[in-house]
C-alpha cells in the first residue's frame, strides 16, 4: 500500500483543508492502524485512539518538520504515545484482564509466521519488556527516546530490552524456523 | 538474535492493516471532532480578546470615576477648611483678628511640618538617585550644601529643612534623569518657597492667599493617577484631622490574583437513579481562575471591593456502559457483555463579577483578612458530555446548556504580606457556593462549591 504523502497534501492540512486531511488520513490509516494493533492492550479501543491521534495530527501538523523525518514517522510517534497513554489509563481504572486466546504454535505449523502470530507471540512477554522491545527494535527509537516516551530512565530501557531478548531466547528454541528456513517450535 | 530482530522489524514495520476498522465511520467522527475543536479554538480566542477589552474598559471607567470623585473631594475640602481665610481674601483686608490669626498660623505650622516630612522623604530619594549618577561631583555639592545647612540651622531649623528641600528639588530639575518629574517638582519647589515666605512673615498669613494654594497643591502632590502612593506602613498619628486629610491621598487601591480552581458538583433529588449516577460519574478537575478587584470604599479595618474574574470550570465525566451481547464462538452463540467506557473532560468559561465587603487586621507586616459577598456569573461558553438518563450520554454546548448564569455566595479568607509601602503579596482562597437551576439538557438542579487557592498582589493597600 502506498504511503507517500505529497507536500501539497501537508500544506493543505496546514490550511485545515478537509480534502487534504482526508488524503492524509487515507494514506496513513492502514499503517497507523497496524501500530495500534501492536501497542494497544485492549484493541477494542483502537477506534478511539486513532480518532484522538488524527485530531492531534491535524491540530499539531504545524510542528512537523520535514527535514527531521517522514510524515508517517512523526504520526506514528503520536499514535504510539496515545496507545501507551491508553494502556496506562486502562491499568489505572480497570483491572481488565481479557482472556488470552493463546494459540500454541507447533512444529507442524506453517513454516513462516504471520504478522498476527508474531505479535501474539511477542505479546506473551511482560508488557514492560514488550513496549521497550517494540519501540527499540521495530520503530527504531533510541533508548533515550524510548525512555522519554515511557517515562523511565534510559538505563532502565536498556535493562528491559536485555530482559526482553532473554525472554525471547528462552521461549523460542527454534528461532531459525521463524525466519523461514526450517520448521520451528514455540510453546 | 540479530537476524531474528531484523526479521521482526522487516515484517512489522512494513505491516499495514485495515482489519476490523470502519474507515468511513472513523473519518466522520474525526471530521466532526476536528471542526468542533477548531471552532472552540476560535471562540476561545475571541472570548479572550473580549475579556481583555472588557477588563480594560472597566478599569478605565473606574479610574475615571475615582479621579472625578477625588477632584470633587479636593474642591470641597479646600473650601470648607479655610472659611476665615477665604473671607479675608474676598474682603481684601490686610490683617485678621488675633485669635483667628493664631489658629491659622497654627494650622499653617502643622501643614508646614507635614510638608517638611514629605519634602524630607523626597529630598532623601532625590539625593539617593543623584548620588548614583553624579558620583564625586555630587559629593562636593552635597558637602557644600551640608555646610551651608549647618550654618543656617542655628537660625531656624524649619526654614533650613524647607530650603534644603528647595535646593535639592531645583538641582533635580536640572538632572536629565528626572525630566519627566519636572512638573511635580516644580510644584513642590513653589510650595516650599511659599512656605518659606509664610514662615518668614507669619503676620501676613491672613492676607496671603498662598495657604489656599498651598493646601490645594499639597492635595495634588501625588498628581499622577496611576502612581503608587508612597505611604508609610504605620502612619504618624496627627492631632489635627485637617492635616491628616491632606496627607492621606486616595490612589486607586487594586489587586490582581490568579490560582487553581476546583469545583465539586452535587446534583439534587433524592431517590433518583440519574442523580446518583451523575454524582458518581462526575469528578472535579483542576482548572484556573484569574481576577482583579478595585476597592471602592475603605475604612480603618474594613473595605468594600468590586471585581471581575475569569474562571474555567472543568470536570471529568466517566461512564462505563455495560450492555449484553452475543458472541459466536466455535459456531455457537455465547452470551457476553459489551463494556464501553466514555470519558470526557467538560469545561465551562465563566465571567464573574463579585462585590464583597471585607475586614482586616494588621499584625506587623502581616495582614489577615476576610471578605464576604455576592457574585453574579455569566457562563460565556461551555461544552462537554453528561448523562441524559441512565444509559444516554448527551453532548452539551452553549446552545444546549448545562449551566445557566448563576448567583453565588462568596467567602474569601486571605493572608497578606506587606512587601513595601505600596505593594502587598496576597494569598487568597475564595470559596463560592452556587445553585444551578435545571436546564433543557438536564432537568435536575445542582449545587456546586468552587474553591480557588490563589496568589496575588495588592497595590496601594
Amino acid at each position: 500500500m502506498n504511503m507517500h504523502v505529497s507536500r501539497e497534501c501537508i500544506d493543505g492540512c496546514l490550511k485545515a483543508n478537509q480534502a487534504a486531511q482526508r488524503e492524509l488520513f487515507d494514506a496513513l490509516l492502514p499503517y497507523l492502524n497496524a501500530i495500534c494493533r501492536r501497542y494497544l492492550n485492549n484493541t477494542s479501543l483502537r477506534h478511539d485512539v486513532l480518532q484522538d491521534s488524527f485530531i492531534t495530527i491535524f491540530d499539531k501538523i504545524a510542528q512537523y518538520n520535514a527535514e527531521r523525518g517522514a510524515i508517517h514517522s512523526w504520526c506514528s510517534r503520536i499514535v504510539i504515545n496515545n496507545c501507551l497513554k491508553q494502556n496506562n489509563r486502562g491499568k489505572r481504572f480497570f483491572d481488565f484482564n481479557p482472556v488470552k486466546h493463546e494459540r500454541s504454535i507447533t512444529p507442524e505449523a506453517e513454516d513462516t509466521m504471520s504478522e498476527e502470530d508474531l505479535v501474539r507471540f511477542l505479546k506473551q512477554m511482560p508488557e514492560k519488556f514488550y513496549e521497550v522491545f517494540m519501540l527499540f527494535v521495530v520503530e527504531g527509537f533510541s533508548h533515550d527516546e524510548c525512555a522519554d516516551m515511557l517515562g523511565i530512565s534510559a538505563e532502565l530501557s536498556r535493562k528491559r530490552l536485555a530482559r526482553a531478548r532473554a525472554w525471547i531466547n528462552e521461549k523460542s528454541s527454534g528461532l531459525s524456523a521463524l525466519v523461514g528456513d526450517v520448521n520451528y517450535i514455540i510453546s | 538474535m540479530e537476524k531474528f530482530e531484523n526479521e521482526i522489524k522487516k515484517r512489522l514495520s512494513q505491516s499495514r492493516s485495515m482489519e476490523g476498522l470502519d474507515s468511513e465511520a472513523l473519518w466522520n467522527s474525526i471530521a466532526h471532532s476536528n471542526s468542533t475543536v477548531s471552532s472552540s479554538k476560535r471562540s476561545t480566542r475571541s472570548r479572550f480578546t473580549w475579556l481583555l477589552s472588557s477588563l480594560l474598559f472597566v478599569g478605565v471607567v473606574v479610574a475615571y470615576i475615582m479621579n472625578m470623585q477625588h477632584a470633587a473631594d479636593h474642591v470641597v475640602e479646600g473650601k470648607t477648611n479655610m472659611p476665615e481665610t477665604s473671607a479675608v481674601q474676598n474682603t481684601g483686608e490686610g490683617y485678621l483678628q488675633t485669635s483667628e490669626e493664631d489658629s491659622i498660623v497654627g494650622q499653617a505650622t502643622q501643614s508646614v511640618s507635614e510638608v517638611n516630612s514629605v519634602n524630607q522623604d523626597l529630598t532623601l530619594t532625590i539625593n539617593q538617585t543623584r548620588s548614583g549618577l553624579k558620583g564625586s561631583k555630587h559629593g562636593e555639592i552635597e558637602s557644600g550644601r551640608i555646610f551651608e545647612n549647618q550654618t543656617i540651622e542655628q537660625e531656624n531649623p524649619t526654614q533650613l529643612q524647607l530650603k534644603s528641600s528647595a535646593v535639592s528639588i531645583s538641582e533635580l530639575n536640572a538632572s536629565p534623569m528626572n525630566r519627566k518629574n519636572i512638573k511635580k517638582e516644580k510644584d513642590i519647589t513653589d510650595v516650599s518657597s511659599q512656605l518659606n515666605n509664610t514662615i518668614a512673615a507669619p503676620q501676613e498669613v491672613g492676607t496671603n492667599s498662598s495657604e489656599i494654594e498651598l493646601l490645594q497643591r499639597l492635595h495634588l502632590l501625588p498628581a499622577s493617577l496611576f502612581s503608587f502612593m508612597s505611604k508609610p506602613i504605620n502612619l504618624p498619628v496627627t492631632a489635627n484631622d485637617q492635616v491628616q486629610s491632606i496627607t492621606q491621598s486616595k490612589p486607586i487601591r487594586w489587586s490582581g490574583y490568579a490560582g487553581a480552581l476546583f469545583v465539586q458538583h452535587k446534583f439534587i433529588g433524592e431517590g433518583n437513579e440519574l442523580v446518583d449516577s451523575l454524582n458518581a460519574d462526575i469528578s472535579p478537575e483542576i482548572s484556573c481562575l484569574v481576577g482583579g478587584a478595585i476597592r471602592i470604599k475603605q475604612g480603618r479595618h474594613w473595605h468594600i471591593n468590586a471585581g471581575i474574574e475569569y474562571m474555567k470550570w472543568q470536570d471529568r465525566f466517566d461512564k462505563v456502559i455495560v450492555s449484553d451481547t452475543t458472541l459466536q464462538i466455535n459456531q455457537s452463540d455465547v452470551l457476553a457483555q459489551n463494556i464501553r467506557t466514555i470519558r470526557n473532560y467538560n469545561s465551562a468559561d465563566i465571567l464573574t463579577f463579585p462585590l464583597q465587603i471585607g475586614v482586616f487586621k494588621d499584625f506587623g507586616c502581616l495582614r489577615l483578612g476576610m471578605n464576604a459577598g455576592l457574585s453574579y456569573s455569566f457562563v460565556v461558553g461551555q461544552n462537554g458530555r453528561l448523562l441524559k438518563d441512565a444509559s444516554t450520554v448527551l453532548e452539551y454546548s452553549q446552545a444546549n446548556k448545562r449551566y445557566a448564569n448563576f448567583l453565588s455566595i462568596r467567602l474569601a479568607p486571605s493572608i497578606s504580606y506587606m512587601l513595601n509601602e505600596t505593594l502587598m503579596l496576597d494569598v487568597i482562597c475564595p470559596v463560592s457556593l452556587q445553585n444551578h437551576t435545571s436546564t433543557s439538557l438536564n432537568n435536575l438542579a445542582s449545587r456546586s462549591v468552587a474553591l480557588a487557592p490563589s496568589i496575588g498582589l495588592t497595590f496601594n493597600y
